[in-house]
């Protein structure tokens, strides 16, 4: 197992973030590309009044103008509500980015701890919390999804925070929950017996403490080459559950609700509704998984190279 | 790379291969639709025959022999080919129609959802039907002042229209059984009915006035007397309710148990009845095959076969009868009409109707217990982005409860009882009135899935913006929405479609929404002491001279009230192949086979 040293942790964040020696990639352009539509959604109305873009307001229907193609006043035409599909996908993406995260730092988050104190006290605890992540593990991703909003449903448990949202975010994060609990645990598995730990136990430091301040730094290569993958998997989750309708309520903006609508029009020739939703998502997935796949480069066993 | 393109040659030859497989498929197909529409051609022939030379059933089928003898010689020549010839008559002979869901069951006093009364108004006989009125340009209304006996021949009202003698039609059976139809299936099926209340036949019997078993006489086989009936315009009207087929006792009675007495598990699921179609066979969830009824004697439906396809994805529907494989598409949305409309083959039928597109509201619970909100609602409303936008032309501007589609709309000149327009800044001061300046929230309830429901809430939600209201949406079930709208728990509005009243007739229109003791369906939870003395007043009231007035007054003081949101009238609408026609439009929407046919 390798241990990295902070100069090399900082480096990786410094290439992961901002650029490795061989120049930009399509995919990091396209990540920051996505990333900055997620920042501007809310106020694309604001900015089209700036720049000559058209934008309308994602929520405000032309019910005389529904389902017609792309064209210069609508660049991606409208669906059968009439409502404008270039700007709903562009206000979608801070949705879609903003829960993948949320839903993905829950989960991650609580599956790191559980991992390193699982490693670290093995036995009972780590035979626990691994039965624990085969069950959660068995069940296919749409039938947890399916099965959380029935038993979430019916009650009103959010307080002001939009109910579908926050179903969306516990079931992001009740999958991801056992992906970093494994990888953490197995990274940190070895280390038990290592003598830095031995030393922080001999020197008294209680076992949270050797859990957050040994442990955990040694799992975070690990855990940012999975942070954008399991971001992926996230967008893909959120969509495919708001596909079958569940999560974002219409008429808000989201992109599985959005290829939903077009979904039956395209045997009719109407290929736009879902076409430009669906396109974002596949090109979010693909940025995102080209930074996982560049994290897990640097951080592998003398990682170095670009 | 270098692998790559040797691997060129034999991909091409792959899909040369399939593109080769593909063309033989498609001309093995495009042969085949030649020889169907021969033989179209040939039955149209038959038919035209059938009705120019003779009415007798003896001579029809001398002709239809020797037609379909001559041409099969003339076209086909082998064995093989007279037989697809056989089949293909039936298959001109037999109507497919796609459907959204599976019918739910088949007991006519538990139908509720459209397409299972559709059903059972079709493979149930009712005492009476509508007759078809004067054709309309390719279509006919139902002529809702004339009615035709069907399991009753004939009935005579008393004069203070307390007693009605029934006079049942003679030689009729169950086709399934070979039982005949005797007076004792009349009582038996009222008093099931009364039985298996209080909703469907109990409460339409109710409504004519029958409450008791004891108040049908049986004078003899033939006839029966009802005694102490409810004077109202609507006996009649209610007595064509699809819950009222006659049934036969005796298969019933049969599959009865101690625990089940009237066979109501046995019924859902069976069928013991003599419409002008019975149920053949009934695959679950797939496909229910009706035949015409061998047994009845009189006018006879073109159609022998109906096929209804359970076929779920309203996409699917369309492209199966844009393909011909169906006859008749249900259930098609606003988009998917305007595609059918411009396919080849297609033709979509558009017939004002009294389809009533309403918002209801929830007047007993804040905001809309306020009645000058309400009105300041009705004034928000954009009622042209409706009807033209959201329905795309195919209805009209709604002008309160009575639809102006509806004979007494003009009757009773209520044109003039009508308040609202698209006004927002009489809206505004309304609002303020009410004391709302500056906005309020609510929510809107709606069903999930149905595009309708959320074209019209998004609409009316970016319309209400503009007033500072800020409408939040919440897709429910179908059940969900039964229970939101009996229970009146729903919080500020609820829509649910189309609300079609089946009897066209304002005494109807109120005692099923206005009265507040007893309305079948007061959703709005609105209530009147006037309104509920003017319908004490008119129920037995059976002259329209005697009515207008009254209802006047009444419809003048529930628009003033706005309970709901009258947004529109909307088009009957029917996507089907173009041959199909005598389509007639019956007021309860319900699709009547019996005078479908292929002369369209």
């Amino acid at each position: 197992m390798t241990t990295i040293s902070p100069q090399r942790e900082r480096r990786v964040l410094a290439r992961t973030l901002v650029g490795p020696t061989a120049g930009i990639t399509i995919r990091r352009s396209l990540f920051f590309f996505m990333l900055f539509l997620a920042v501007i959604g809310p106020w694309i109305e604001t900015i089209g009044q700036w720049i000559p873009i058209p934008v309308y307001d994602p929520l405000r229907p032309d019910p005389f103008n529904p389902v017609s193609p792309p064209s210069a006043e609508h660049w991606f035409g409208t669906d059968t509500l009439g409502l404008d599909i270039f700007t709903r996908v562009i206000v979608a993406t801070r949705v879609d980015f903003t829960l993948a995260l949320i839903g993905v730092m829950l989960g991650g988050g609580l599956g790191c701890l559980a991992g390193a104190w699982s490693a670290y006290r093995r036995g009972w605890v780590d035979m626990i919390a691994l039965r624990i992540v085969e069950v959660v593990q068995s069940f296919p991703v749409l039938l947890l999804g399916l099965a959380l909003f029935a038993a979430l449903g019916p009650l009103d448990i959010f307080g002001p925070v939009d109910h579908g949202m926050a179903v969306l975010v516990i079931a992001i994060a009740m999958v991801n929950f056992p992906l970093y609990l494994r990888q953490v645990r197995s990274v940190l598995l070895p280390l038990t017996e290592a003598e830095f730990v031995q030393a922080a136990k001999c020197a008294g430091l209680g076992a949270w403490g050797i859990v957050w301040n040994h442990f955990i730094p040694n799992a975070r290569g690990q855990i940012l080459a999975l942070f954008p993958l399991t971001c992926a998997y996230a967008i893909q989750i959120i969509a495919g559950l708001s596909f079958i309708g569940l999560g974002i309520e219409p008429p808000n903006p989201e992109w599985g609700s959005m290829i939903k609508t077009g979904a039956t029009l395209i045997v009719q020739g109407h290929w736009w509704v879902s076409v430009f939703p669906g396109a974002f998502i596949v090109l979010s997935v693909y940025s995102l998984t080209g930074f996982s796949a560049r994290s897990e480069t640097l951080v592998g066993p003398g990682g170095t190279s670009a | 790379m270098k692998m790559l393109w040797k691997r060129v040659p034999s991909a091409i030859a792959v899909v040369a291969a399939l593109a080769m497989i593909a063309v033989a498929c498609g001309g093995t197909e495009t042969v085949t639709v030649t020889e169907e529409v021969v033989v179209t051609s040939i039955v149209t022939e038959v038919v035209t025959e059938e009705v120019v030379v003779t009415e007798t059933e003896t001579v029809i089928e001398e002709v239809v022999v020797t037609e379909t003898e001559t041409v099969i010689e003339e076209v086909v020549v082998t064995e093989t080919e007279t037989v697809e010839v056989m089949v293909d008559d039936s298959e001109a002979r037999t109507l497919r129609i796609a459907i959204a869901d599976d019918v739910e069951q088949l007991d006519p006093a538990l139908g509720s959802a459209q397409l299972t009364n559709l059903v059972l108004k079709n493979v149930y006989m009712q005492p009476v039907q509508y007759r078809p009125g004067p054709d309309a340009g390719g279509f006919s209304y139902a002529d809702t002042t004339s009615f035709e006996g069907q399991w009753i021949e004939s009935w005579d009202f008393s004069d203070d229209f307390q007693t009605i003698t029934l006079r049942l039609r003679q030689n009729l059976t169950f086709p399934t059984s070979g039982n005949p139809v005797t007076a004792d299936d009349a009582i038996y099926t009222i008093n099931r009915a009364l039985a298996t209340g209080p909703a469907g036949p109990a409460w339409v019997w109710g409504n004519i006035g029958v409450t008791s078993i004891d108040q049908i006489e049986r004078v003899d086989d033939r006839t029966l007397i009802v005694h102490n009936a409810r004077p109202s315009t609507i006996v009649l009207p209610l007595m064509r309710d699809q819950t009222m087929g006659i049934m036969d006792s005796v298969t019933i009675q049969a599959n009865s148990t101690e625990d089940d007495p009237w066979g109501r598990d046995w019924l859902k699921q069976n069928y013991a009845g003599n419409g002008r179609y019975v149920v053949d066979s009934w695959e679950r969830g797939s496909r229910m095959v009706l035949k015409r009824n061998p047994t009845w004697t009189g006018f006879q439906p073109y159609f022998e076969t109906v096929e209804l396809l359970t076929v779920p994805e309203a996409a699917n529907r369309l492209a199966l009868l844009q393909s011909g494989d169906v006859d008749i598409a249900l259930d098609l949305s606003v988009q998917q009409l305007a595609t059918a409309a411009g396919s080849d083959g297609v033709k979509v039928l558009s017939v004002p109707d009294r389809n009533g597109i309403n918002v209801l509201m929830n007047n007993q619970a804040p905001p809309f217990d306020n009645v000058t909100l309400r009105k300041a609602m009705s004034y928000a409303v954009d009622y042209n982005a409706i009807v033209n936008g959201v329905l795309d032309g195919q209805a009209v501007p709604s002008q309160g409860p009575i639809s102006v589609n509806s004979r007494f709309f003009d009757l009773y000149n209520l044109e003039d009882a009508w308040l609202y327009e698209h006004d927002p800044d009489r809206a505004r001061e309304l609002m303020a009135e009410a004391g709302y300046p500056d906005g309020f929230e609510f929510e809107m309830v709606i069903r999930q899935n149905v595009p309708l429901d959320e074209a019209v809430a998004t609409n009316l939600k970016a319309q209400f913006a503009d007033l500072g209201i800020d409408m939040s949406i919440r897709p429910v079930t179908g059940a969900e929405m039964f229970d939101e709208l009996f229970g009146l728990t729903y919080g500020g509005m609820a829509f649910r479609g189309g609300l079609l009243d089946y009897v066209d007739d304002p005494y109807y229109q109120f005692f099923l929404w206005w009265d507040s003791q007893d309305a079948a369906i007061n959703w709005t939870g609105f209530v009147d002491a006037r309104i509920d003395e003017i319908l004490d007043e008119t129920a037995s009231v059976v002259s329209d001279p005697g009515r207008r007035e009254p209802y006047r007054e009444a419809v003048t003081r529930l628009v003033d009230a706005a309970p709901m949101l009258w947004l529109a009238n909307a088009n009957y609408t029917l996507a089907m192949r173009e041959d199909i026609g005598g389509f007639t439009l019956h007021p309860d929407g319900l699709l009547w086979f019996a005078t479908l046919n292929r002369a369209g």
